[in-house]
């Protein structure tokens, strides 16, 4: 298929393959020095300093699953306290009512779950999880999960070109380039 | 000039992680290549028999419900025999697959890529086969919700002081967030396998279950921290579920079991038997499978040093509890310690000293570590050793305690048998099952270790 052809759906953007992880850590400093932000790399596994490169930010899920594990754990406390106060006070060999020693470990257990479930579901919120992203339009795209070292870049980015920005990613080195579309 | 002498300094060379230098897409494609090939009649076979056993494990617990615990050989003293033994013995197993996958993961153990995903998957497996226990050794299982903290029509709420409820907390806990874990874990697989697929059917299923992966940077960034949350809260996990399983005897004021060396003792026996587990299962996954060149000798190796070292502090264990009964001047501890090493149940006491402790020896020598055929005999050791620990622990304690009025042996019946048996149907059954849908090992893990993998090794100055 020509992708410089007019075509009558929408371009999502540019993927293009590269030899291995370092080209790609490459590439994605050249890019970011060009100007481009809206971009990504696409690898089998995490790579590396490519952080860094794409001068991304650290995830912070770990405050989602530190509150959560705080929400839990304050929440089973408070259940365990109105339980054993309120509604249902029973003497256990003399023990006081609110014996708070005793609760550690279902509040524990409540922490560790929470926690789980907060980086969990926080990470299903931020992943960008979409079925049906235009990038699985692409054939060459799926290598990515098998060897292939992808870079993508969206046509909403400022400095996107469809011709220009091929031409940019073929200088540096990318073994085979192709324009996405995406479904309108 | 430069006095540093060089000659004498010696460059210890690690084996390498994965044999045979593979390429990203030799990975790829053997692993994917085990869940994409034809199903062989092999498989078919033993699913027949595991999953014939699994079925007479739910008939059996039918039978039990029908008739009541008084099927199995459980009387009074002995309250607790095959059915506690055999979910302590569970959970125990459960606890190496989250030690690989959490524990080591911490310490940048990178070995451990090529066996966490069936370890893990080990783990999951095995609380199910726990949990089944205490769900259904109550007597009165329609009655099981009291034990959780639920509104109910009597305004009753449970107690939350007692061990038996943290228990469920406890495993409850583990379970899920192990299957999370799990989970995560496999989802960049999911996606290599999704792309692969050829029928509608596979693109769909594993399509959904990939959560629409991109192996985009964004996302494996967040996903790694997750990953790393995930490990993180495991850690502690391997240390407090057993702790607290043990809890369910520490607590109480039975002799042999009121002891404070329990948590410790038995989290070192549940590392030890989950090892050996693995042993069991990475030694017959690679006879089956072309999964040699991830799981090498040096992986076996190791476990193999885990199985060692976890065995000598069990063995230290079941010497400072005897140590301790008699040190402690207390008559009943120290008589149910002379009554494990010489009374009934002798023979149980001393398999379980000869499985665990003496066993492991051989292990000191690098050619009996090294021979696949000693590890499989060991492994298979080790897991009968630690099952008769809890049943020496358990049986022991209850059959004499301090009237002798109240003492009884306590003997199997052909349900308690056939339903143990029963377990290792449903466990094997779910194995299989994983073996044929899911990569075996994880992918993208495996792929992050190779050395080409770096972004900085080799090919000059493309690596800036």
């Amino acid at each position: 298929m020509n992708a410089d052809a007019p075509s009558m759906k929408k371009v999502y953007g540019i993927v293009a393959e590269f030899g291995g992880p370092g080209e790609l850590l490459a590439v994605a400093t050249k890019l970011q020095e060009v100007g481009y932000r809206k971009f990504d790399v696409h690898s089998p596994f995490p790579i590396h300093g490519m952080d860094e490169a794409m001068r991304e930010k650290r995830s912070r899920i770990s405050y989602a699953a530190a509150a959560a594990a705080l929400a839990g754990g304050l929440g089973i406390l408070t259940l365990i306290w109105w339980v054993h106060t309120i509604a249902y006070p029973l003497i256990i060999s003399g023990k006081p009512f609110f014996s708070y020693q005793a609760f550690f470990p279902p509040i524990f257990a409540i922490c560790v779950l929470s926690a789980a479930f907060g980086a969990m579901l926080t990470f299903l919120g931020v992943m960008d999880l979409r079925w049906n992203h235009p990038l699985f339009n692409s054939a060459t795209f799926k290598k990515f999960s098998d060897d292939g070292f992808m870079v993508s870049i969206e046509a909403v980015d400022s400095q996107f070109d469809v011709i220009k920005t091929r031409e940019l990613l073929k200088s540096f080195g990318a073994k085979g380039v192709e324009t996405v579309e995406a479904d309108v | 000039m430069s006095s540093i002498p060089t000659h004498n300094a010696t460059l210890v060379v690690e084996p390498p992680l994965i044999e045979g230098s593979p390429s990203f897409h030799t990975v790829t494609d053997t692993i994917s290549g085990i869940v994409e090939a034809k199903t062989t009649k092999a498989w078919y076979i033993a699913i027949g028999i595991t999953s014939s056993i699994a079925i007479m494990l739910f008939g059996l617990i039918g039978y039990l419900f029908w008739y009541g615990t008084g099927v199995w050989g459980l009387q009074i003293p002995v309250g607790w025999g095959w059915d506690i033994t055999n979910f302590v013995f569970w959970v125990g197993i459960g606890h190496a697959g989250t030690l690989i996958s959490a524990v080591l993961f911490l310490l940048r153990q990178k070995w451990r890529t090529s066996i966490n995903r069936f370890a893990e998957a080990m783990t999951i497996f095995a609380v199910i086969c726990a949990g089944i226990y205490p769900a259904i050794h109550v007597g009165r299982p329609w009655l099981l919700y009291f034990v959780m903290p639920l509104p109910n029509q009597m305004g009753a709420w449970p107690n939350f002081r007692s061990p038996l409820l943290w228990d469920m907390f406890a495993v409850g806990t583990y379970f899920t967030v192990s299957l999370l874990f799990w989970y995560l874990g496999l989802v960049p697989d999911l996606a290599s396998l999704r792309d692969r697929a050829v029928s509608k059917v596979k693109k769909v299923a594993y399509g959904i279950f990939s959560l629409g992966w991109r192996g985009s940077n964004r996302q494996w960034k967040h996903y790694e921290l997750t990953y790393l949350i995930l490990a993180g809260i495991s850690t502690p996990l391997v240390l407090s579920v057993h702790s607290i399983v043990s809890t369910d005897f520490a607590t109480s004021v039975i002799p042999g079991w009121h002891t404070t060396i329990f948590p410790p003792y038995f989290v070192a026996g549940a590392i030890f038997s989950g090892f050996a587990m693995v042993m069991t299962l990475a030694i017959l996954a690679r006879i089956v499978y072309p999964v040699k060149a991830f799981i090498t000798m040096n992986h076996l190796e190791k476990m193999a040093k885990v199985i060692m070292l976890t065995g000598m502090m069990v063995g230290y264990a079941y010497g400072m509890e005897f140590f301790i009964a008699w040190y402690s001047g207390n008559p009943y501890e120290f008589g149910i310690f002379k009554y494990r090493a010489t009374g009934w149940y002798a023979w149980a006491y001393w398999t379980m000293v000869t499985c665990n402790v003496l066993v492991p020896q051989f292990l000191w020598f690098k050619k009996l570590r090294t021979s696949i055929p000693v590890l499989f005999i060991i492994s298979i050791f080790v897991n009968i050793g630690m099952w008769f620990e809890r049943f020496v622990i358990i049986a022991t304690s209850l059959s004499q305690d301090f009237l002798p009025s109240s003492w009884g042996y306590f003997t199997p019946t052909w349900v308690d048998v056939l339903t143990f048996i029963g377990t290792f149907g449903l466990f094997l059954t779910l194995f299989l099952l994983f073996l044929r849908f899911l990569p075996m090992i994880a992918m993208s893990e495996v792929k992050g270790v190779l050395p080409q993998a770096d972004p900085h090794s080799g090919h000059g100055k493309e690596g800036k």
